[in-house]
């Protein structure tokens, strides 16, 4: 889900993608930055994404990675549901 | 959904490429990022888990198993060999059983529309009978009602050419048979409707077989002369082997309108007593069901009887019986079907146990590697993944050697029994099909199983699975083993039981003067004539006119078991039948009969026979017992009255000579044909006729030898290596035994005491088994008795020899083990 967040601003590379996911989470997530690429190809395996050769801004062939529309659907569907889901639980934080 | 299966795939097809994409796209994000930061993990481990979202792990993995397997297997060439050979023998044996099965009982014949195909049968209370007079035929035929087309088909033996030594079997059938059937000629053309009418020029068809074997397969016969009988018949054309005619193993065919052309005289045609002996067939109309059409017949039957008093007796009714196979299953040929079937499925059985003694044998050796494999991480479903995996390497080797053995074992059969080419078994999607299915359930359930035991090690299961292994692979291998021995003893007890009279001396002379429509006058004319020529040859001591044939097929018996020979007086001593009592009956004694030993003793126990009633006369002599027809059958007696007028046209003659009866069977013939030129009688020399008489015995005996040297040879193989794998295991046992001053006897005992009770156990089970086996085979073909001795006792015998054979290299080894060299090994 973070990482079809990251890609709805926009087409990203991989160690692009890894960086938004380590700054915008503050730090906080700690995984394993090559955990992305299994993430990754299971996105494209999917169709959620799609994936061309191109040159990053240092000059290397890197791959970047586009939403597709189904990839901004799957998002919006898992958005809503980890909405309800957090929604509920701190309504039972809060009354417990 | 659909998309990411496409993506799959893909990905699968262009593996390398993505592959290589993926470590290029990890290697410029490691050389992006800095050294601070969350780690990056093993790049390796990172790239199987991306390429497992592929999801074809499981292909890389069973690639892995198969690529394992093979160097195994390999590496333990002796051991998946024996197991690959033990499989292929089971299902290969199987595989031609089944597909001969397939070929003959359950594919339809290859004819156009082959299930309206319907054979008649005449059924009336007095019983049945398969032969139709012509003008019955013609009367069906014509009738039309539920019946589109009819056939007949009346069978001849003739000579061909100018060589009349040999006979060639014709079929003469009506006009439509070949364009019906649409047989395809490999020379010139078939019968035609318009062959077949007296007026038409007399033509021949000859089958492919024979125009190879006896024209040299030149084409240019079509259209030239070929005698028949001695009569002018033009070939027509070449009948393609592909053809399967209705159970007929015709050489050559001809028009039944010319069956006066090659037996003039013949009157096939207008005879309307069933005589003429014509099979009929015929062809259901479309939507006429077989009962439909026996309901439609019953009145055409009566009609028949009233135009025809003789073609059909008075409750006669056509009995309709579908004639689309070869040779469709009934009740008496479904159990010899069954027999055969549970003879080769026992030596599936016989393989499967082997092969579950060599993998039990192997992975008990390969404990270590398992117990290693375990306790490094791999998981039991890892493992048994991979002993799966091994069992269908076999199974598929197994399979595959099976296929060629029966392809070869087929090939065979197919050309000693002389099926009809079109028929020949060949390996088909469906038989293939069940030589797969045969090999891995063989394989997995008894490959597997033991190899179960291997993960979960418990000692006392593995012995008993061992033990149950051993005394049921014994008991199938004794089986088959005692089985055959039974039937070869059948047959030779049939060659060397005293027959009760001399045929090595004696010709056969059959002008088969029926055919050729004599009249009881004229054919007592042409025997009383040729009778007083051949007397006159040198070297002829005898000759006797009989009703029955020697070793014939023919047979005129009561309910008692008492065969009738219609004889001349001269028969006894032609035969060389010795005369008992009383005295033979004389010339024109139309009421004498002449008993047989054995008939007499039952029938007037301790009484004097002569002169008893006896049938319609008075008995006056005995003769010794003398089993020239009903070979091998205990129970038959015989008695002789003097052959009536009546039945001298179906009569042969018999010569006795004084020396070597080969050299008179060429004068013989010319004397008969100077005496008739239109009757060519076949002269057969007796020792020849009896040898063609057991040649079937002989078959199925060569068959279930064959069968029962395969299971001696799977029981040495399986035997052998169980043997050899408990001698290894205990190697150290043995070899400290022997350093405390045992004796090579001890350490024999020791090992044989393992396999005493399951081998004994499965002796006697397959003794008793087969003995089962032996009484209904006893039933069926003369001369098997189940409890032979001789056939037990030797079967037995050959079983422990050959175990011991099995067993005794390894046990030398045993005994030949340096005990200080086993210590040392551990």
């Amino acid at each position: 889900m973070l990482v079809l967040r990251v890609l709805q601003a926009g087409t990203l590379h991989g160690y692009a993608i890894a960086q938004r996911i380590h700054v915008l989470s503050s730090d906080q997530l700690q995984v394993e930055e090559g955990s992305l690429y299994p993430a990754l190809q299971r996105i494209l395996l999917k169709g959620w994404a799609k994936a061309e050769w191109g040159t990053s801004e240092t000059n290397r062939r890197v791959r970047f990675y586009r939403l597709t529309p189904a990839g901004r659907k799957q998002l919006e569907t898992e958005m809503g549901d980890y909405e309800r889901v957090s929604a509920a639980i701190r309504t039972v934080l809060r009354s417990a | 959904m659909i998309g990411e299966l496409w993506r799959r795939v893909w990905y699968l097809l262009n593996r390398s490429r993505y592959e290589r994409e993926l470590r290029d796209e990890m290697q410029a994000h490691r050389e992006m990022r800095s050294a601070y930061g969350p780690r990056f993990g093993n790049e390796l481990r990172l790239r199987e888990e991306a390429a497992d979202v592929w999801g074809w792990a499981w292909l890389e993995r069973l690639r892995q198993d198969v690529r394992f397997g093979t160097r195994l297997l390999v590496r333990a060439p002796l051991f998946s060999l024996t197991a690959i050979l033990v499989l292929s023998l089971g299902v290969g044996v199987n595989l031609a059983a089944f597909q001969m099965l397939d070929a003959i009982a359950f594919s339809s014949l290859p004819v156009p529309a082959p299930d309206s195909l319907v054979k008649l049968t005449r059924r009336h209370p007095g019983g049945t009978s398969t032969s139709f007079s012509y003008p019955a035929f013609d009367f069906y035929r014509s009738a039309g009602g539920p019946l589109g087309s009819a056939y007949a088909l009346a069978y001849g033996s003739v000579t061909l050419g100018d060589d009349r030594s040999r006979r060639v079997d014709v079929e003469f059938v009506t006009g439509s048979y070949f364009t019906d059937l649409a047989a395809r000629a490999a020379e010139g053309r078939l019968l035609l409707p318009s062959d077949d009418r007296a007026e038409a020029p007399a033509v021949i068809v000859l089958s492919e077989r024979l125009w190879r074997a006896r024209l040299g397969g030149d084409p240019a016969i079509v259209g030239r002369s070929l005698a028949v009988n001695g009569h002018p018949f033009v070939v027509a054309g070449v009948v393609s082997d592909t053809f399967v005619g209705f159970n007929d193993s015709a050489q050559a065919w001809a028009a039944i309108a010319h069956h006066r052309t090659a037996f003039p005289g013949s009157t096939l045609l207008s005879d309307d007593t069933d005589k003429g002996a014509l099979r009929v067939y015929a062809r259901l109309r479309d939507g006429v069901s077989i009962e439909q059409a026996e309901a439609a017949l019953v009145p055409a039957a009566r009609a028949l009887h009233d135009a025809h008093p003789n073609a059909a007796a008075t409750d006669e009714w056509v009995h309709l019986t579908p004639a689309g196979r070869y040779l469709p299953l009934d009740a008496s040929s479904a159990a010899g079907v069954a027999l055969v079937g549970a003879l080769v499925l026992l030596l599936l059985v016989t393989a499967c146990m082997n092969l579950g003694l060599l993998v039990l044998s192997r992975t008990l050796s390969r404990d270590r590697e398992f117990a290693i494999r375990l306790s490094v991480g791999a998981s039991r479903g890892r493992i048994l993944r991979q002993l799966v995996t091994e069992q269908a390497l076999l199974a598929a080797a197994g399979g595959a050697a099976g296929c060629l053995i029966a392809a070869w074992a087929v090939r065979l059969v197919a050309a000693a029994t002389q099926m009809p080419g079109g028929l020949a078994p060949h390996m088909t999607t469906r038989s293939a099909a069940a030589a797969v299915a045969l090999a891995a359930l063989s394989a997995l359930l008894f490959g597997f199983a033991p190899a179960l035991q291997s993960i979960r090690p418990s000692v006392t299961r593995r012995l008993r699975a061992r033990t149950v292994l051993i005394g049921v692979q014994v008991a199938a291998a004794m089986i088959l083993t005692v089985v055959s021995a039974l039937l070869v003893r059948g047959v030779t007890r049939v060659t060397s039981v005293p027959l009760g009279f001399d045929y090595q001396r004696a010709v056969l002379l059959d002008p088969d003067l029926t055919s050729h429509g004599l009249k009881p006058d004229e054919a007592a004319a042409y025997w009383f004539a040729l009778e007083q020529r051949v007397r006159q040859m040198p070297g002829v001591e005898s000759t006797a006119i009989a009703t029955l044939p020697p070793f014939g097929n023919r047979v005129s018996i009561d309910r008692e078991g008492t065969v009738f020979y219609g004889v001349t007086p001269s028969y006894f001593q032609t035969m060389g039948i010795p005369l008992v009592r009383g005295r033979m009956f004389g010339p024109r004694e139309d009421t004498a009969s002449v008993v047989s030993e054995t008939l007499a003793r039952r029938k007037w126990p301790g009484e004097d026979p002569i002169g008893k009633p006896y049938r319609d006369g008075t008995v006056v002599g005995v003769v010794g017992d003398a089993r020239s027809v009903r070979l091998g059958d205990g129970s038959a007696t015989e008695s002789y009255y003097p052959v009536p007028a009546a039945e001298l046209p179906g009569s042969v003659m018999i010569v006795r000579t004084t020396g070597e009866p080969r050299t008179i069977a060429g004068p013989l013939m010319e004397i008969a044909r100077a005496h008739n030129g239109s009757v060519l009688p076949s002269v057969v020399l007796l020792p020849d006729a009896l040898d063609e008489k057991l040649s079937t015995a002989r078959q199925v005996a060569a068959i279930a030898s064959v069968l029962g040297v395969c299971a001696l040879l799977l029981a040495v193989i399986g035997l052998g290596g169980i043997v050899a794998y408990t001698v290894t295991q205990r190697l150290r046992e043995i070899g400290i035994r022997l350093a405390l001053g045992a004796r090579p006897r001890h350490v024999c005992e020791a090992v044989a005491r393992q396999f005493a009770r399951p081998i004994g156990v499965g002796t006697v089970a397959g003794s008793a088994l087969a003995a089962g086996v032996g009484f209904i085979l006893s039933r069926e073909l003369f001369g098997v008795s189940p409890f032979d001795p001789v056939a037990h006792g030797g079967a037995l015998l050959l079983f422990a020899a050959v175990a011991g054979l099995a067993a005794a290299p390894s046990v030398r080894r045993a005994l030949r083990v340096d005990p200080m060299t086993t210590l040392r090994h551990e």
